[in-house]
């Protein structure tokens, strides 16, 4: 699966949440990291390089910080140029059909205050309404978006965690159930035995086998919680 | 905390100590955190089975 990260931030050389993120996708194969204010500036628009990127892409991920409830202008710019109706509607061309869309969005205040009754008053699932219709329009998969709320305020072992969902955003098999996350664990933990952590092969191997034998034994009792199920209901 | 998992997330530490690339260690702190996860849906879910298992009903 091929994933392209459409990053639009007026400020992309000083923001410390991109450089985070840039480095937490750095090392994953078939991701692409495409910058649009680092690209074109401004510069007009190449819309038929940035169309052959999304031809090649199975995931698009739009990557933001949020500013006035929206993204920045040049992901607005880029939409207007490169997302023309012929190429977009499903029931056209439909070049983005059956593809995967996802959002990262980096927001200023705490997760909590998007909500009705809250100090932003609305949710992130209606503030990302655009996109999603946007993505209904064109066919696609909208996934739920992965929001980062108050990055400089966070802990070493927050980063810790958003690393991996920030990965596994990227490249797990979505929705995340968690059979897919056992499942993108133990190809990471393979990744490290035969790369970077190498010398330490062996345990690796043992801590994998260990995650496999859980899956499965966590596999079947699923399997039997639903005969019994099953035959309650009979 | 069963053996296997007291002894799995011994393990997972130790590589973490070892580790000073902060992606390595990302990921293998993601990996505990999963593990314990798995050892506590399957308790739960083994909790469950004895429990409709042992349904009064059926008596």
């Amino acid at each position: 699966m091929k994933t392209l990260i459409i990053v639009s931030h007026p400020e992309f050389q000083d923001s410390i949440t991109q450089a985070f993120l840039k480095t937490s996708q750095a090392e994953l194969n078939d991701v692409t990291w495409h910058c649009l204010d680092e690209i074109y500036g401004s510069d007009p628009i190449d819309v038929q390089a940035e169309r052959e990127l999304l031809n090649g892409a199975d995931r698009i991920i739009f990557q933001f910080p949020l500013y006035w409830y929206s993204a920045p202008a040049s992901l607005k710019i880029w939409e207007d140029d490169v997302l023309s109706r012929a190429y977009t509607y499903a029931n056209e061309e439909g070049h983005l059909k059956d593809k995967e869309v996802g959002i990262v969005t980096s927001v200023g205040y705490p997760k909590s205050a998007f909500a009705a009754g809250a100090s932003q008053s609305f949710s992130i699932s209606q503030i990302m309404i655009p996109y999603e219709a946007l993505a209904k329009q064109a066919g696609m998969k909208f996934m739920k978006p992965l929001v980062i709320a108050q990055f400089g305020y966070s802990t070493d072992e927050e980063k810790s965690q958003l690393l991996v969902d920030y990965q596994m955003y990227l490249t797990a098999k979505y929705p995340f159930s968690f059979n897919e996350r056992e499942t993108w664990m133990i190809h990471q933990l393979k990744k490290l035995a035969s790369g970077s952590m190498k010398n330490h092969q062996q345990e690796l191997d043992l801590i994998i086998q260990e995650l496999e034998t859980g899956q499965d034994d966590l596999n079947d009792l699923k399997e039997q919680i639903n005969l019994i199920r099953n035959k309650e209901e009979d | 905390m069963s053996d296997n998992e007291e002894w799995t997330i011994n393990q997972i530490n130790e590589l973490i100590k070892s580790q000073t690339s902060f992606i390595n260690r990302s990921l293998l702190e993601g990996c505990e955190r999963l593990v314990k996860e798995q050892a506590k849906r399957n308790d739960q879910s083994e909790n469950e089975i004895d429990g409709r298992s042992w349904s009064p009903e059926k008596w």
